[in-house]
């Protein structure tokens, strides 16, 4: 069985009175430690294929798995505690907490877990230290540059070591320099982890860097 | 309606709490207005009403002795009616306790003055027979002792009359003359076959346009000893101190709020508008002029005021019904009449409708002053202020940011909130200033027993009389109320002389100190009349007037008091005489059997120890302030509106950050946590902020009180302010709930993708 496996998953969406399908009967197989990129135009539900495997949004139908758990299946509570202890998430627009420095950013994503204050610190400062941004770690969002705040996400994802990341256009507003350097991150993290990564992305360059892309069209997913 | 119009409307759809709190704390604002205006009219009204339907005489005079009627007749030709009475004091036992009882005979069809209200039973129909006033210790027969003659009555019923109304409210300490006495009608033949064809009590209505010098002169052939003028009897001032202490503090009272309101309006504007900026831009670069912009905002406004109107005018409405009721109730249960005057709504809606458009108006034309470039490109940004000592934790870091993260905002909030508690603590300063204030004054008497004949004594032989064992000193006094007049005006005044006034009470003299022969006047009568030590002022009753140099002034609870040493005026109540005395003793636990031995005294109408005084006087407070209680509560809820307005104004901005950390499968609990710290430190810092707000606006209410009522010096006590302070806090505290209960609602998915345009 694959480590990461989607399986029939539908979901639809009410727009006023119309039911529209946005995922019809889709089946992704991924194993532990690859990396898919997953490309589509506007509304075809790459969003809402990452919510899902994201445990934010539940499927209409159909069944996910990631290492043996049936993410479908859980409550809100143990959603929630999937998404702090197996997924890490990038978002297209950072969604950083602007009240919080980057290593506070960054330390967010072990709250919950059994760890020191100290301890979490360091994770943080270390994790910070491999995205490039030390020196860094005690400014506030709004004091960095949008590629340094795209670092501060993949960071705050990578800290807790999740076994599934799903980062949404990773490098979409990066210049080619920091754009270098967030690939060399992923492939790192699954080089020495074997975190396994679900890319939504249209940048070209990344394509190359993936074990398969897909493209989604009509709701369901087709190799390219 | 425009289209530019209906998109502000669906906006507000979003924002219905915020739109609800802030018409709430409108609609409040607008009902103490309305109540402040109204209910000043409803006690006016009730009170005349009152007054006229029951024959209130517009004079009462009290002769030093009786007169045969015949021989007053001829005096009162000027008067347009007139009943002639006879009034003694005489002792019963009722229910175990020795009582002094107040006898009036009343002539025959004598209802056309002084009506009497029947409350149950019957009146009396046989020689026989009384009625009590309501407030009277209550039996079913009365043996009378009357001039040391037997009388045997049978109680038939319950009266109140028009001159004994507060006879029910015992506040005989503070107006002279009333209050808890046991007060007899009965047949005027009856009470002058005791006494003998005679009458010493005088009720006069006066023709339109007489003058009082003219009534005054009318009754200079008698031996007048008191006169009391309707407007100056302690029912009339009675009903004006409840319709002047309604007229000016509510009123005072809905500014705090129209500014908290106005501070809400303008929050949810400011917040409104500003995330409304970009919209704005396309507005403005689509070629939508900025008036018609800010029209179609304004519209928001305009709701608001709606809502809050039709609130406001129910809420008035039932402020006004409940706070007259009550008042009325404490002013020995008249009926209410309510007049429907649209001029207290109209004024308030105008007012309110001012002050809401204004808040409105600002922020909208803050945005509107924005080119369409700054406009379309604008982003909301935090200005963050770092919180962070060692050992913080990330929770408390985050909420203690997020309370500070508009600092101008969050200093308004804070003001906001602190000025809603501190109106609500200003009441708990008042009452604790009161009842200090008022042991205050308890420890400034300095006597133990006060005693009062039935009719003027000699001084001397009162002297002799009281002169019993462990008496070590007599005071004899007489308590008059007149008029006291200066250049600068006329006004009622309750006087006290006694030879040894020093000696009565302690006085800490605001101005200047005790001169022999001079008067002390209260400083709220003092400044009434425009006097200060060194002027000249003129004492006169019943026709009689004795000139008086202000020796000093000194703060005291009863605005109208004045205290003299003066012989002449003691002689008004008759030459050499004195109407009661104060008895000090050598030791003040001898005190009571000195009152039950001098009780039994024939002479002796009332017997009061000086710590009996004392706690009927605070009970009077308690009761008349108790409403003041309900208006803490009551305040302590627009606080707690105003900082849930606050609270879910700021978090509702932050649904992005809610979803990115539950997303992000952060715990909930660290979520309640930030929550709490934040609200919590809100509370913290608006409560401890409130504690000068509340002292200084106990100054000014008790500065509209003392025209109203009573003079009470603010005093900052630890324990009140530590109450204002706790309740304040536990009232904010619960605000907490509300964004614990939006984030919990919070819709995480349609927040990530409506925020990432997605």
């Amino acid at each position: 069985m694959s480590f990461l496996s989607v399986q029939q998953v539908s979901r639809s969406c009410m727009n006023g009175e119309e039911t529209t399908a946005v995922l019809k009967d889709l089946d992704l197989e991924v194993g532990k430690g690859e990396m898919v990129m997953i490309m589509g135009p506007s509304g075809s539900g790459k969003t809402t294929l990452m919510n899902s495997l994201g445990g934010i949004e539940m499927p209409d139908q159909g069944g996910i798995s990631l290492d043996g758990l049936v993410v479908t299946s859980l409550g809100p509570n143990d959603l929630n505690q999937y998404r702090r202890e197996k997924v890490g998430m990038v978002f297209q627009f950072y969604n950083l907490i602007p009240t919080l420095t980057a290593r506070e950013n960054v330390m967010l994503a072990l709250e919950g877990r059994k760890l020191s204050r100290k301890d979490s610190r360091e994770r943080a400062q270390r994790q910070l230290d491999l995205v490039g941004l030390k020196g860094k770690s005690d400014r506030f969002p709004q004091e960095m540059s949008a590629g340094e705040q795209q670092r501060v996400a993949l960071a705050r994802a990578l800290v807790k070591e999740p076994a599934l990341v799903l980062a949404d256009e990773p490098t979409g507003n990066l210049d080619e320099a920091s754009e270098a350097m967030v690939l060399d991150l992923l492939l790192k993290a699954r080089k020495e982890l074997g975190t396994t990564f679900i890319v939504v992305s249209h940048n070209p360059r990344l394509k190359g860097h993936m074990d398969r892309c897909y493209e989604l069209r009509h709701g369901r997913l087709s190799a390219i | 309606m425009s289209l530019t119009v209906r998109m502000v409307l669906r906006k507000m759809k979003s924002r219905k709490m915020s739109v609800l709190l802030s018409s709430f704390i409108v609609a409040w604002a607008m009902a103490m207005l309305v109540a402040g205006i109204w209910s000043a009219q409803v006690m006016d009204v009730s009170s005349r009403e009152y007054l006229d339907d029951n024959g209130m005489p517009d004079l009462f005079a009290t002769l030093s002795e009786g007169v045969p009627a015949e021989d007053i007749e001829p005096s009162l030709s000027s008067f347009s009616s007139y009943q002639l009475r006879l009034r003694w004091n005489g002792r019963a036992s009722i229910e175990g306790l020795n009582t002094t009882v107040v006898i009036i005979g009343v002539p025959e069809g004598g209802d056309e003055l002084n009506r009497l209200t029947l409350l149950d039973g019957a009146l009396y129909s046989a020689p026989d027979e009384c009625v009590l006033v309501a407030g009277s210790r209550t039996a079913e027969d009365l043996d009378v002792f009357v001039n040391g003659t037997l009388m045997h009555l049978e109680v038939t019923g319950t009266v109140s009359s028009p001159e004994f109304l507060t006879n029910e409210l015992s506040v005989g300490s503070i107006v002279p003359g009333s209050g808890g006495m046991t007060i007899v009608y009965l047949p005027l033949s009856s009470l002058q076959a005791v006494l003998g064809p005679m009458v010493n009590d005088l009720l006069l209505d006066m023709p339109d346009g007489m003058f009082r010098e003219v009534a005054e002169t009318s009754l200079s052939p008698l031996p007048v000893s008191s006169v009391t003028y309707r407007e100056d009897h302690q029912t009339v001032v009675l009903f004006r101190m409840g319709a002047d202490k309604f007229s000016t503090m509510p009123p005072a009272i809905s500014l705090v709020f129209v500014l908290i309101g106005l501070i809400s309006i303008f929050m949810t504007m400011y917040r409104l508008v500003l995330g409304d900026s970009r919209t704005i831009g396309v507005l403005m670069s689509i070629g939508v002029g900025r008036k018609r912009i800010a029209l179609a905002y304004l519209a928001f406004g305009a709701v608001v005021l709606l809502i809050g109107s039709i609130m406001g005018v129910l809420l008035g409405y039932a402020f006004t019904a409940g706070v007259s009721q009550m008042a009325l109730d404490m002013m020995g249960g008249i009926p209410m009449v309510l007049p429907m005057d649209p001029v207290p709504t109209i004024t308030a809606i105008m007012f309110t409708a001012f002050a809401v458009m204004t808040a409105t108006a600002i922020p909208v034309a803050l945005v509107l002053r924005k080119s369409v470039n700054e406009a379309l490109s604008y982003a909301p940004r935090a200005r963050v202020r770092v919180f962070k000592r060692k050992g913080t934790s990330l929770a408390a870091s985050l909420g203690l940011r997020n309370l500070f993260r508009e600092p101008m905002r969050a200093a308004v909030v804070l003001v906001a909130v602190a000025l809603s508690i501190g109106t609500a603590g200003s009441w708990v300063l008042m009452v604790d200033s009161a009842m200090t204030y008022l042991d205050d004054q308890m420890e400034a008497q300095q006597w133990d027993v006060s005693v009062a004949f039935n009719a003027p004594l000699d001084r001397a032989d009162a002297i002799e009389k009281l002169s019993l064992a462990n008496v070590n000193k007599v005071l004899p006094y007489a308590s008059l109320a007149g008029a006291l007049s200066s250049e600068g005006g006329t006004t009622g005044a309750a006087i006290l002389a006694s030879p040894n006034i020093t000696e009565v009470r302690n006085f800490d003299f605001q101005k200047s100190s005790f001169q022999p022969g001079g008067v002390i006047l209260a400083t709220k009568l003092a400044g009434d009349l425009g006097v200060h030590p060194g002027d000249e002022v003129t004492f006169s009753l019943g026709g009689k007037e004795v000139d008086l140099t202000v020796s000093g002034t000194v703060n005291d609870m009863q605005s109208n008091a004045v205290y003299t040493d003066s012989v002449a005026v003691m002689d008004m109540v008759g030459e050499g005489k004195c109407r009661g005395a104060f008895v000090i003793m050598d030791d003040p636990k001898a005190a009571e059997v000195f009152a039950t031995s001098i009780s039994e005294d024939p002479l002796v109408g009332a017997v009061e120890l000086g710590e009996e005084q004392a706690s009927d006087i605070r009970s009077l407070f308690e009761g008349s302030i108790s409403m003041l209680y309900g208006f803490f509560a009551l305040n302590l809820l627009i606080a707690l509106a105003m900082a849930v307005l606050a609270t879910v104004i700021s978090t509702s901005e932050r649904d992005m950050e809610f979803a990115a950390m539950a997303s992000l499968g952060v715990p909930k609990g660290f979520i309640w946590r930030s929550l709490a710290i934040e609200v919590g430190t809100q509370a913290s810092i608006a409560a401890l902020l409130s504690a000068p707000f509340a002292f200084l606006l106990a100054k000014q209410f008790a500065l509209l009180m003392e025209e109203a009522v009573f003079f009470i010096p603010i005093i900052l006590s630890i324990s009140a302010i530590t109450s204002v302070v706790v309740l304040g806090w536990l009232f904010i505290w619960p605000s907490v709930l509300w964004p614990i209960r939006w984030v919990k609602r919070l819709d995480v998915v349609r927040t990530l993708r409506d925020r990432s345009g997605r």
